[in-house]
Formats: C-alpha cells, structure tokens, sequence
C-alpha cells in the first residue's frame, strides 16, 4: 500500500497550518483552534500510516520523492514500525499539548505570531526526522526540529533568564549536530549515498577495515544524539530550557523531542551498526552513561524547588533510564538474544511511557503556573483542594513516574530490572546498573510522588494563593485527562503494546536474528511471563493485580465502615498554640535534607549542593539578535506600520484649507501624469 | 481462590495475635505486667468504632488509608505461606512495588493532613526507606540469583533443594537487621517518634482511618517475618505438612520476639544516626550479593 499521499498530506497540513496561524488576524482562542484542526488533520494522517504500517508491515518505497543530484542525497521515505510508534506517540503527546495550549497561551503578553507557527514547524520538524530514510534529510528535519524549538524556548524572550537558557539550548545541540554533520559526512565518503540502508553496509566494511574511524564515527554520533536526549553530562542545557518554554512546549519538548534522540541512536547503533563486539562496546559505553544519568539527574531533582526544574530534571534521569535498556539490549545482542530482545522492549516501552507521563506531569505544571502566577513550590501549597482535577492528574502522573502498578511505569521498570539483573551472572555492570535503577526509583517517588505532588497540591493553602479558588479551564483539564487515560492505559494493556514495540525494535535488526515473540515473552496469561527466553522467570498481570487491588480495596472499606463511625472535621493541633501556614510550612529546602547533604560535592571552601554540576555560560548579547529575528512585529509590521503611518501624516499636510495650494497640487498632479504618459510612450 | 481467601484471613485476622505477644514479651522485659494477648484487637475494634477525624485541609480523604491495606495485602498474597503462596506467580518486583506503594499511601495521607508534625514524619520516614529498602532489594536480588528465579515460590523453594548458602545467610542477617527499621522500631521508629512528633504522619488521624493503618502495619510485620523466615532462614530443611506450618509459626514467632528485644532495650537514634547505620547494612547487604556472584 502507498503511503507516500498520506505522509506527504499530513506535512503539507502542518506547513500551511503555520502559514495560516502566522497571519490570522483574529482572537487568540480562534487561532489555537484553528492550529488545532490543522494538527489534527496532520495527526489523523500519521495516525493512519502508523497503523497500517504496524498491522500491515513496513512501508519502504524503492524511489526517492526527489533528488537533489549535486549533494549525493535523495528524499527517501520510509516507516517501520519503530516510526510508527514514534509517529503515535508525536501525535498523542502534541495533541494533547496543541488542546492545552488553547487557553493557555492567553495569559502571555507575547504575540501568537511566534507561537502557533513555530509550533506547528516543530511538529513538523519531529515527524519528518522519523520518516525519512535518507541521512541529509534526515538531519535537515532534525535542523528544523531544533530551530523551531529554539524559537518556542525564547518565547518570553522579554526574559532574560529565558533568552539565556535558549541561547544554551541553541549552542549546546548544535555543537551535537555538528558532530552529526561531520560523522555523516565521513560515512558518505565511504558510501557515496545518504541512504540508511546503503550505510550499514559500509559500517560493515569499516569494522574490519578501519576500525578506529569506525569508533570516532560512532562517538560523534553518539555525542549529538545523547546531546539531544539530555544525557548526563551533554544535556546540560535540558534544566534551563525545559522551564523557560511555556508549558506545552515544555511538555512536547520533555516528552517527544528529547526521544527523538534515542531513535537516532536506535537507527545508528542498532539499525546501522552490525551485531558485533562494536555493540558491546557501545553497549557498555551506553550502560554507563545511562546510569550516571539516571542517578544524577533524578538524585539532582531533589534539590529544586522550582516546579519545572524538578521535573526537567527527572527528564535526564528518566531519559538515563532509557539509555540504561537500549545500552543493555546492545550488550547482550550477541550473547542473549531473548534477553536483549526484553532489554530492547523495556528500553522503547519506558520511552512510550515517559513521553505519556512527564509531558502530563509538565501540563499539571502550566496549570499551577497559570492559576498561582509562579513556578516556585514554596510559593504554593495545599491547591489539592481548589484544583481537584489537576491534582487527580498530578497524582497518575506521579504513580506512572514512580513505577507503582498498575501505572504505566511499573511494566518499563520491570522489564529493564529483568533484563539488566537476569544478567548478573555473565555481565556484573548490568547488575550493578539495575540496582542504582531500583535505588532511583525510591528518589523518584520521592521526588515527584511525595515532593512535587505533596507541596503544591497537598496541606494548607498558603496566603499566595488566596485567589485559587477554582480549577484550570476545562481545555486544560481535558487535556490533562486525555494523557492521564494513556499513563493507565499503557499500564493495563501491556501485551499490545509489548508485541508493538517488539516490532519495533525487531525491525531494526537482520531479520530471523531474534526468536519470536512468544519465545521471549510469554503472553499467554493475559499478562507477561518472562522464563520462556533465558532470563529468570517473572510474572506480571496488571489485570489481575487491578482487580485484586479493588477487591481488597472493598475489603478494607466494609471494614472501615462497618463501626459506622461519623466524620468529625478537626482543625489542625500545633501543641496547642495558633500558627500561620507560612509558619508551619516545610518547605522543599527541608525535603529530606539530611539524605540530600551525603551528596553535596565539596572542594575545599566551595561546596556544590547537589550533584549536578551545570555550566554556567558567559551572560551574551546575541540571542537577542536572534530572538529579535524572530519576532516578526518587532523588526517587520511595526516599522512598515509606523512608516506607513507617518507616510499617510505627511499626505494629510496638503489638506491645508488654502485654495491655491490645491491649485498647485492639480498643476504638478497633471506635469506628473504628462511625464508617466510619454514616459510609457 | 480458596488459598487467597485463607491467606487474607490468616493475614488480617492472626497478625494482631503476634503483635500481642510481642507486646506482651517487651513488658516482660521492661518487668511491667503489659496489656492482655488481645489487646491489639480490642484496639483495632475500638478504633473502628470512633469518630473519624479529619483535617480540614484533606483533599484525599481515607482513600489512602483503604488503598495501603489493600496494597499490603496484596503483597502478602505473593508471599509464600505454608508451603507455597497463595498466588504462585509472586514476582519479586511487584512485591517491592506494592509495599513501596502502601508506604507511599500513609505518606501522602500525613501531607494531606497539612499538620507540620505529619510533614516532618513524612520527611523522616522517607529518609528512612532510602537506607532500608536497598537492603531489602538487595538482599532479596542475592536470592533471586542464587535461585535463578525472580519468584517467591522459586525462592523458598531454593535452600531446601541445593542446601545452605553462605550469600543468603549474610543476606538473611542484613535483612534482619532492616526489619528494625522497616517495621519503625526501636532504635530506628525516627517517623514516628511519638515523644517527639506524637506519631508523625498519624498525628492527625483517629478512628477506622488510623485503624487501616494501624491493621496494615501489623500485616506487614507478619508479612516481612514471613519473607525473612521462608526465604532466607528455612530451617529445619525439609519438613512437610503440619510441621512446616508449626516450623514457620514458631520462627515468625520467634522473629517478632527477637525485633521485640532489641526495641525493648534500645533508646531512639537520630535521623543522621539511622542514615548512617544503614549505609553499613548495605554494604554488609552487598557482600552477600557479590558472594552469591561467585557462587558462595
């Protein structure tokens, strides 16, 4: 089946999308519906092609779209089933965001020209890198996904903090592109085409022939993509940005774009690179980056009391725990295929849950922004009760985050501690990383579960937020749900969505390389049963665990009931004085302080609270120029209005009222109109 | 279905039976008379029958109350009893998880409270469950990769069939060592602390509601000891029947009391104290594990 008209309409509605949200001129909620259709239109194509292709298999069409002959590249169009579910997440996370969006972005001040635009690109920018097959476009999309996303980071660029992160932002994945760029290059050299599937080969040929180029190539590439997920230590730009973006954006950069270097890194290192002793090491460099990460970022968390800092920070501890799988699915490739194959699906399953979660978290975030006016947890508490719909949202959120069945968390995390610690034996770092995941998972519900949820939405309100009397507008809400449904969804139903992205990662591979399906994972049972492969055996049913868990829910309850004791409502005891809120408060500094201080990192007088280091880059003028650029009204309508403006005060002067002048004027208007006669003669 | 149902009952309706007399066993040691064996039901009855207080600030209600028993009560139904589980399937992870969430639950009720005293329990008990829970994880990984298996059933099963194993012995005694503080008491009972926070997250809560909570907690401690005694001490090997159950009464029995002494005898240590304690106990919980990499 051709899916080329499909695809090709679906980016079509993005482009004109922007063109037609750039020069409406009507009211900001009209605008955000209109950009909505157009996404939705754009979506319902991808969702189509995403399905075909995962019920009907890869569509991969033999000729290029178009050529451009002098740089070697061609416009190849390809999805398999790794796109695919890249494609549905896109859709689902943006959606959502595009829904949110509508009546948030009212309460900036900047003009929409900026917004809707440059988000519907960035979409535009996501889906195209996941559905060419062709290296140059490949990083063209890629190009286009960062610029835009620049573009929505800078937004209040009225903010310096703000122009500053992007400015980070910018600088920092462009060194990575660069290095993109560069490895790309030196592939071409070698292979004379762009073509993914004209690569692999060479990677072949370059293992036997020259192996060091063949490292340095994999090291660039390695660099820019990890660069792009938020890895520990290239992600450095991930804390600052992620708050500095408006919360949608926040929410479709944490939840998709960060992915979308883990998909570069699939594609290359497990699409490209040939199952070898190149996987092990790769898959050890991977493991150990992973897990640094995780650590560090999530362990770093601790220590915000920004809302969205906190939770960008979990991004690059989540993204570790991403790159943890995938690392340990490249280094059992050649020693345990059914392992690798759990590892892989672990990896790509924590990825289509973290893009569900955290981009939920980060909305849940925009609406404490939007309601209280500010991002600090310390200036908001107890909103639990004013908020009741975002709290609810919050709190999925946060189970899915934190792993607790049966959320959507909970699956990942099993399958990555199955696969990494089932490997103990012949590969101890894997042990070592599964259980710095395990430990990880404790501060991640610490930090989101029990801090993030427990000061903005639980205890008392404090006096910031006397006007919170009511909750979000129903369009954010709803969209809050529509992500909320997803975190449970993907929770309950884990045997479609594993068989999915078993597809999915099985695609990359020599066809026949891993044993099917039901030999790695035993799905029998409505849940999924691990020691059909060679792991350990394990089980997991979350049908069954979802209605034990209610049934002794009901248990518990008729007991709780049954003394048919009455509800008496207390005011709070503070051994027996009278406190304000403020007074009482625990604040996020206090939140487990005395754990947090065994982390500090201390060189001599000067002592790093946290574990995270993060550059600071000189303060620069530049991005102003660029945000400048930007943004349209400052450098192209106002001028052309106040030009045109001004133009029309000096014609209004010859209205003087003196019948000579208008004499005059008839005599020079008829010399002017003789000349143009013969003139054009 | 039979099997679950008996567990629940045997869970709910026997732990209290212990927690008496571990009650009992601690007055002895303080050479008092001490409550009768069945105080701890006389409290739960009378708990329910009490007005339940609420904070005015509660957004989740009893809701977490319900779901922390329910979700301990699920653990406990992965835990072998007798001679196999009553859901055979257990998963090691899951367990950690639903015992993880049941803790989350109390946590996230004390902070709905918005009492300072509850916040500080909050913070402390957390605190606590980052030092403890890796040695509970730690020790139960050294099982699972002795026995090849990530399930209970497998696990228990282990040392009756290939013998005694130094690895799961270090592992069983860092185990012990966290019970202490995993069932938050003396020395370690920091989160609750009541001369200090008067309960902690519960300094808000009366009634059914502080009743789940209470039943939960005594649940658990039937459940850990239980983990601790199949698992890792199944001594004597190779009983069957009626005696095995006898057997593990008397070690879950003996268990509560050993946890009983050491809270009898020992004052309150500070949250930095505990902390650093239990850095140890990891180690001591790691060199089980490596011992168990190399085969011991």
């Amino acid at each position: 089946m051709n899916l080329t008209p499909y695809i090709l309409f679906s980016l079509a509605a993005l482009f004109v999308g922007a063109a037609a949200t750039l020069t409406m001129p009507y009211s900001k909620r009209t605008v955000g519906w209109v950009s909505l259709a157009f996404q939705t239109l754009a979506g319902a194509g991808f969702l189509y092609v995403a399905l075909q292709v995962l019920l009907h298999g890869t569509f991969n069409p033999e000729r290029p779209l178009f050529a451009v002959a002098g740089l070697g590249a061609s416009f190849l169009l390809k999805v398999d089933a790794l796109s695919a579910v890249f494609l549905l997440v896109t859709t689902v996370v943006s959606w959502a965001a595009g829904l949110y969006s509508i009546e948030y972005i009212k309460h900036y001040k900047e003009s929409l020209a900026r917004y809707y635009p440059l988000f519907l690109l960035f979409l535009l920018g996501m889906y195209g890198v996941v559905v060419v097959r062709d290296l140059f476009f490949f990083i063209v999309f890629w190009e286009f996904m960062t610029l835009t996303s620049y573009g929505l980071v800078v937004y209040e660029w009225g903010n310096r903090t703000n122009v500053n992160a992007g400015f980070k932002y910018f600088l920092m994945t462009h060194i990575g592109t660069a290095g993109i760029i560069v490895a790309a290059n030196t592939l071409y050299h070698h292979s004379q085409s762009f073509d993914f599937e004209a690569l692999a080969p060479v990677m072949g040929l370059l293992r036997s022939d020259n192996p060091a180029l063949l490292h340095t190539i994999l090291l660039l590439f390695f660099i820019g993509f990890a660069t792009k997920a938020g890895i520990f230590p290239f992600g450095d730009w991930l804390p600052d940005a992620h708050p500095a973006a408006p919360a949608p954006v926040s929410a479709v950069l944490s939840g998709v774009m960060i992915k979308m270097g883990i998909y570069g890194i699939l594609r290359v290192f497990l699409g490209m690179l040939p199952v070898s002793s190149f996987s092990t090491v790769w898959g050890n460099v991977f493991v150990a980056f992973g897990t640094v990460s995780l650590f560090v970022g999530t362990m770093t968390a601790m220590f915000q009391h920004d809302a969205k800092r906190v939770l960008a920070f979990h991004s690059i501890g989540q993204n570790g725990y991403i790159l943890l799988a995938v690392g340990a699915g490249l280094l059992l490739a050649p020693v345990s295929p059914p392992l690798c194959a759990i590892a892989m699906i672990a990896g790509l399953y924590h990825l289509v849950n973290h893009a569900m979660f955290k981009s939920l978290l980060f909305l849940t975030a925009g609406s404490l922004q939007y309601k209280t006016g500010t991002r600090d947890l310390d200036r908001m508490g107890g909103l639990g009760k004013y908020m009741p719909l975002t709290a609810a949202a919050a709190i999925v959120a946060a189970m899915g985050i934190s792993g607790i069945p049966p959320f959507n968390g909970f699956v990942s995390k099993w399958l990555i501690y199955h696969s990494t610690i089932s490997a103990g034996f012949h590969t101890p770092i894997l042990l070592l990383a599964g259980l710095a995941a395990l430990f990880t998972s404790l501060l991640t519900m610490a930090s989101v579960m029990v801090k993030y949820v427990g000061l903005a939405f639980l205890g008392q309100r404090l006096p910031h937020n006397r006007g919170v009397e009511r909750d979000a507008p129903a369009g954010m809400t709803a969209s809050q749900f529509v992500l909320a449904a997803f975190v449970l969804l993907q929770g309950v139903l884990i045997v479609p969505v594993a068989a999915a992205l078993y597809r999915a990662a099985a695609g990359l591979l020599t066809p026949g390389y891993w044993p099917e399906f039901a030999a790695v994972l035993d799905a029998s049972f409505g849940g999924l049963r691990l020691d059909a492969g060679a792991g350990f055996s394990g089980f997991y049913n979350p049908v069954v665990l979802l209605v034990a868990i209610a049934a002794l829910t009901l248990v518990a309850w008729l007991f709780w009931k049954s003394g048919g004791s009455k509800k008496v409502v207390m005011d709070l005891w503070y051994s027996g004085e009278v406190q304000s809120p403020q007074a009482v408060r625990y604040y996020a500094n206090s939140y487990f302080k005395t754990f947090k201080q065994h982390f500090n990192i201390r060189v001599g007088r000067y002592t790093q609270e946290g574990v995270y280091p993060a550059w600071k880059l000189p303060k620069v003028r530049k991005p102003f120029s660029v945000a400048h650029l930007l943004d349209i009204d400052s450098w192209l309508y106002r001028p052309l209005a106040y030009l045109g403006s001004k133009g029309l005060e000096l014609f209004s002067r010859t209205h003087s009222g003196f019948p000579q002048w208008y004499l005059l004027w008839m005599v020079i208007g008829a010399a002017v109109a003789l000349v143009i006669m013969f003139a054009v003669r | 279905m039979f099997r679950i149902v008996a567990t629940i009952g045997i869970l709910l309706f026997l732990s209290p039976l212990i927690e008496g007399i571990l009650r009992k066993f601690k007055a002895l040691v303080h050479s008092r008379i001490g409550p009768p064996l069945l105080q701890p039901y006389w409290d739960i009855l009378k708990l329910l029958g009490k007005d339940d207080v609420r904070s005015p600030h509660s957004l989740l209600g009893p809701l977490p109350a319900w779901l922390s028993l329910a979700a301990l009560l699920a653990a406990g139904l992965l835990v072998p009893l007798g001679t196999t589980a009553a859901i055979a399937g257990g998963d090691l992870f899951l367990f950690l998880y639903l015992v993880g969430f049941a803790s989350v639950c109390t946590m996230l009720a004390g902070m709905d409270s918005g009492s300072p005293y509850a916040f500080l329990g909050m913070g402390r008990e957390m605190m606590t469950s980052f030092v403890v829970e890796p040695v509970l994880f730690i020790a139960l990984i050294t099982a699972a990769l002795k026995s090849h298996s990530f399930r209970f059933a497998d696990m228990a099963f282990f040392q009756q069939v290939s013998g005694t194993s130094v690895s799961m012995i270090i592992s069983g005694a860092a185990l012990l060592l966290a019970l202490q503080a995993q069932l938050s008491k003396l020395p370690f009972d920091i989160p609750e602390a009541e001369g200090e926070l008067m309960g902690g997250v519960f300094a808000e809560m009366s009634g059914p509601t502080f009743a789940m909570y209470r039943w939960g907690f005594i649940v658990k401690q039937v459940v850990f000891a239980l983990i601790l005694t199949q698992i890792f001490f199944p001594w004597p090997l190779g009983l069957t029947g009626a005696w095995a159950v006898a057997a593990q009464v008397v070690k879950v029995l003996l268990v509560a009391v050993l946890v009983g002494l050491v809270d009898a005898v020992n004052p309150r240590l500070r949250i930095d104290q505990a902390i650093g304690y239990y850095f140890g106990v990891i180690l001591m919980a790691l060199v089980g594990l490596v011992f168990a990499l190399v085969g011991a």
